[in-house]
């Protein structure tokens, strides 16, 4: 029996064999820039410009995720929960929902997509991904 | 600097557990298994102390670990240990399948999405605010899922605890503690091998779970955990371990609520097996002294007590059975065109047909894998809608435990155990 579970186990581990020359055919060796690069990019996409952006933001303040979408808007700040633990979010969006005020009250916005930034938040800042808009007054 | 400080405090993790581990006489068994209950331990302590509004500090959190761990060793320092196996070809095996699965995490190919979502965020508010932040659970903005048990994003925090603490600085190594879910295949295998008596049947386990995981895309959040508790609890059971078993299954209860019926099917095949509750009731006071610990932390601050996750809306539609029977050997691929079920489902089968009397002792473990696959069709038979995309999302994940215990029954029912530990 030790040699059916020898084989076996080199049968199974034919198909992590598989999967290993696909990637290594279609991807380069490099430091990933997410935590979900090869695996989610339109995650992966979120999170390089939230990771991007978090520089610009400092600890203690407040920020907002503005988005085209409601989806894109939940979606980048239950990513942002992670990355700006130590930031009040005051999020436009929150489980597809909009919220009351719509984030007005954060310092920081940030703008995923074209940066263009809200009218009350003129200081702008491009970051890969979008923009960082500070409002002067929040 | 702080993902070698991260990997460091995972290390420290087994002198928190030696304690629960003491009886264990093969060295790496005894530290693949201080590891599990370490980290039981320290989310245990973790949970209690912010029950009790005391603020989580590295030396608060491991000195009273390593202090009973310490005791207990001295206590039982004559161990005749017993002497492993070390099969060239097996081992080689086992070190391929953990890097498989670890390095599918560093490339990002196998990080699960929810890991970005919530549970590494739980991790950084729980290092931030060194407790088990029940503000934010109950937060306007709360995270998803604030009903799932603490112990993967307590041991994640952990981490960060302990790097910020000792470097001073507090930034989430988020790859790296990801990659830290091979850390628990390969603190599962020498338990699994020490239970088992049979490196060959370890490596085959060690390759089917390490492409499984891979596939299933776990790094980072708590399947990797779960599987293992499960499947060191199970067998345990069949190797007569039964403090150990109840250990496991106290920590995969303070895992993922999954556990519950996985746990719930396995004690039906031991009252089987026992044809008495004496066992199932340890194993089930354990496995609800685990769960008992979470709901009290819910009901101390306020939560819903108990699991939100499995809505049964007790409405079967029937035309779901096609699509189910459809779906389901797709989602049983494994990450090896479903290999692994096959191979040892053939090894049953032989046993089965030459060596009956051998499948008894796997009783505990053959069981519940039909118990399961019933529970899974129960629960699609109630869903409304995107049927076949939900159990490709979630099937490959909740079938690993039966898969597990399959691989786990064919190698104590082949019995090709190390003749010298007989």
């Amino acid at each position: 029996m030790r040699r059916v579970w020898m084989i076996g186990a080199i049968i199974v581990l034919c198909g992590p064999l598989v999967t290993w020359s696909s990637f290594l055919r279609t991807h380069r060796i490099e430091v990933p820039a997410s935590p979900t690069e090869n695996d989610q990019p339109q995650l992966a996409a979120y999170w390089r410009f939230l990771a991007a952006a978090r520089p610009l933001v400092p600890a203690g303040s407040s920020y907002t995720i503005k988005a085209s979408t409601a989806d894109d808007e939940t979606q980048l700040f239950m990513l942002s929960a992670g990355l700006y633990a130590d930031v009040t979010p005051y999020p436009a969006t929150y489980v597809w929902q909009p919220q009351p005020g719509g984030g007005s009250e954060a310092k920081y916005v940030l703008v995923y997509g074209a940066p263009e930034c809200p009218a009350d938040a003129p200081s702008m800042h491009i970051v890969a991904g979008g923009a960082v808009c500070v409002r002067d007054k929040p | 600097m702080s993902v070698l400080m991260y990997v460091l405090a995972y290390a420290l993790i087994p002198m928190m557990g030696l304690s629960l581990a003491s009886s264990i006489d093969s060295r790496s068994a005894r530290i693949g298994f201080a590891f599990l209950a370490g980290a039981l331990l320290l989310t245990i302590e973790a949970t209690l102390f912010t029950m009790v509004c005391v603020p989580w500090q590295l030396i608060l959190l491991s000195l009273p670990l390593v202090l009973a761990s310490a005791i207990v060793l001295w206590r039982r320092r004559q161990v005749v240990w017993r002497r492993e196996d070390t099969n060239p070809v097996a081992i080689t095996i086992i070190v391929v399948a953990v890097l498989h699965f670890l390095f599918s995490i560093i490339t990002t190919q196998s990080i699960n999405p929810d890991y970005v979502l919530f549970w590494g965020t739980k991790s950084v508010h729980f290092a931030m605010s060194r407790s088990l932040d029940a503000c934010y659970l109950m937060s306007r903005f709360a995270p998803p899922r604030i009903d799932y048990p603490p112990l993967l994003p307590i041991v994640q925090a952990w981490g960060l605890l302990f790097s910020s603490d000792v470097l001073f600085s507090a930034e989430m190594p988020w790859i790296t503690a990801a990659a830290m879910s091979a850390l628990w295949l390969a603190a599962a295998v020498p338990v699994i091998n020490w239970l088992t008596g049979s490196i060959h049947a370890t490596a085959f386990w060690t390759a089917a779970m390490a492409a499984s995981l891979a596939f299933c895309g776990s790094g980072g959040n708590a399947e990797a955990m779960l599987v293992m508790y499960i499947s060191v609890g199970a067998a345990a059971i069949v190797a007569g371990r039964t403090s150990i078993a109840a250990i496991a299954f106290a920590g995969a209860m303070l895992t993922k609520e999954e556990a519950l019926v996985t746990i719930g099917a396995i004690l039906i095949g031991v009252v089987i097996y026992d044809r008495g509750i004496r066992r199932a009731a340890i194993l089930a006071a354990s496995s609800a002294a685990g769960a008992s610990l979470w709901f009290a932390f819910q009901r101390r601050f306020g939560m819903h007590v108990g699991y939100d996750r499995v809505t049964l809306t007790h409405t079967f539609h029937w035309s779901n059975l096609p699509t189910i029977f459809r779906e389901m050997p797709k989602s049983l691929a494994a990450g090896c065109w479903g290999l692994s079920w096959l191979i040892a489902l053939a090894i049953i089968i032989y046993i089965a047909v030459k060596m009956p009397a051998r499948l008894k002792i796997a009783i505990p473990l053959l069981v519940p894998i039909p118990l399961l696959f019933a529970f899974f069709v129960y629960l699609y038979l109630q869903y409304e809608s995107s049927l076949a995309m939900k159990m490709w999302w979630v099937l490959p994940r909740l079938s690993m435990p039966a898969l597990s215990l399959l691989i786990l029954a064919a190698a104590f029912a082949a019995d090709d155990r190390m003749r010298a530990h007989d």
